[in-house]
């Protein structure tokens, strides 16, 4: 008898044990480790006898059209820039300029905002129609991805005159 | 001392068996997840029906209601999820006894909306500005293995903890928006989850 009772009062505790360890449980967050930022990788070229060659361009400077006020992107020497899209508009307008010479970069592209992730948050994500630009010394552009999904890869290729 | 009384007399009633009894539950564990923020409500009953003395066939139903400001962005989940199958009692009881320590596996289902309003959007360049996610219908599904242990502290009246071990199954969900929690199951983004629910269980015996 005695053993019963000390069995059944055993039983009777071991969800009270349990409850406790739920109770004192506890939960790890994820650090954020995604891309966060979707810039236009862009790389400078020029043509040379039909064969493509990169190349280094000194007095590099870039701002948006509406904030002339602030610079973009500025570099003495650089083979390419990066910058970002506004994620407030449905196009961007940039000035280029390259020593005394300015050339316009007109992006039109539809954003889709989307979680990244609990840990990381909100972003806009862009899916460019269309690039336009002028010529001054700007020979064209070739857009390699319009989704600019991998922040490690050239998305914008500009040939220079 | 009563209610001792009535625990000694069902312990010492032989003729007593599990098969045929009706069973109702409440987890008290969602009573601790609503006082957790961001969870409004979380409630969660169950209703069971042992078919034989170790075979019982359960299905639960719960609700969730999650929302929160941040300074970031604001969020809102609302949905209810049920669980269907069964439990297989392997305690090896004393007559009249009706104690259980089991082993199931369940199949469970979700259907709830969410959305995302006044998300702020800094770009250190071109300024700030907000935007939203409009409300979405989202489904989920799993498999639950789960085991447990249920006392009967007085007569009819049980006690009992579940640990459950979820496989993720399917969804479909909202892809732009991650659920905070997917009601019942857990944490978005896993391919497997453990929870676990300390309910009190009503036994009425249609059938003795």
């Amino acid at each position: 008898m005695i053993a019963k009772t000390i069995k059944l009062d055993s039983v009777r505790l071991l969800p009270v044990y349990v409850v406790l360890l739920f109770i004192t449980s506890c939960t790890f967050e994820r650090p954020c480790d995604e891309q966060v930022e979707f810039p236009v990788n862009t790389g400078f070229y020029f043509m040379d006898d039909s064969e493509m060659r990169d190349t280094v361009l000194e007095g590099i400077s870039l701002f948006g059209i509406g904030r002339e006020d602030s610079l973009l992107y500025d570099s003495d020497t650089t083979a390419g820039i990066s910058f970002r899209l506004s994620p407030f508009t449905d196009s961007s307008s940039m000035i280029l300029s390259y020593g005394t010479l300015y050339d316009t970069l007109d992006f039109y592209y539809e954003r889709e905002l989307r979680m990244l992730s609990p840990e990381c948050g909100f972003a806009f994500l862009f899916d460019i129609k269309e690039l336009q630009s002028t010529g001054n010394f700007i020979d064209s552009v070739s857009l390699l991805d319009n989704k600019l999904q991998s922040i490690d890869a050239e998305h914008l290729q500009i040939f220079i005159n | 001392m009563l209610g001792a009384q009535d625990s000694l007399e069902a312990q010492t009633d032989t003729t007593r068996h599990a098969a045929g009894g009706l069973i109702i539950g409440m987890d008290l564990a969602r009573i601790y997840v609503t006082s957790l923020k961001p969870v409004n409500l979380n409630a969660e009953i169950s209703l069971g029906y042992a078919v034989t003395d170790n075979l019982r066939a359960e299905t639960e139903m719960g609700y969730l209601d999650v929302a929160f400001d941040d300074p970031e962005y604001s969020y809102s989940l609302e949905g209810y999820y049920y669980r269907l199958g069964a439990d297989w009692n392997v305690f090896k009881r004393e007559p009249g006894e009706l104690h259980e320590l089991f082993f199931g596996a369940m199949y469970g289902f979700t259907s709830y909306t969410h959305e995302a309003s006044a998300i702020v959007i800094d770009d250190g360049y071109w300024g700030s500005g907000e935007g939203s996610l409009p409300l979405s219908r989202n489904m989920a599904q799993w498999i639950e293995l789960r085991g447990g242990m249920r006392v009967e502290l007085f007569k009819n009246l049980f006690l009992g903890y579940t640990v459950r071990f979820r496989i993720f199954v399917t969804d479909k969900t909202d892809p732009l928006l991650e659920p905070y929690l997917i009601p019942g199951y857990g944490k978005s983004g896993k391919s497997s989850a453990i929870g676990m629910s300390y309910s009190l269980f009503y036994r009425i015996p249609l059938k003795q």
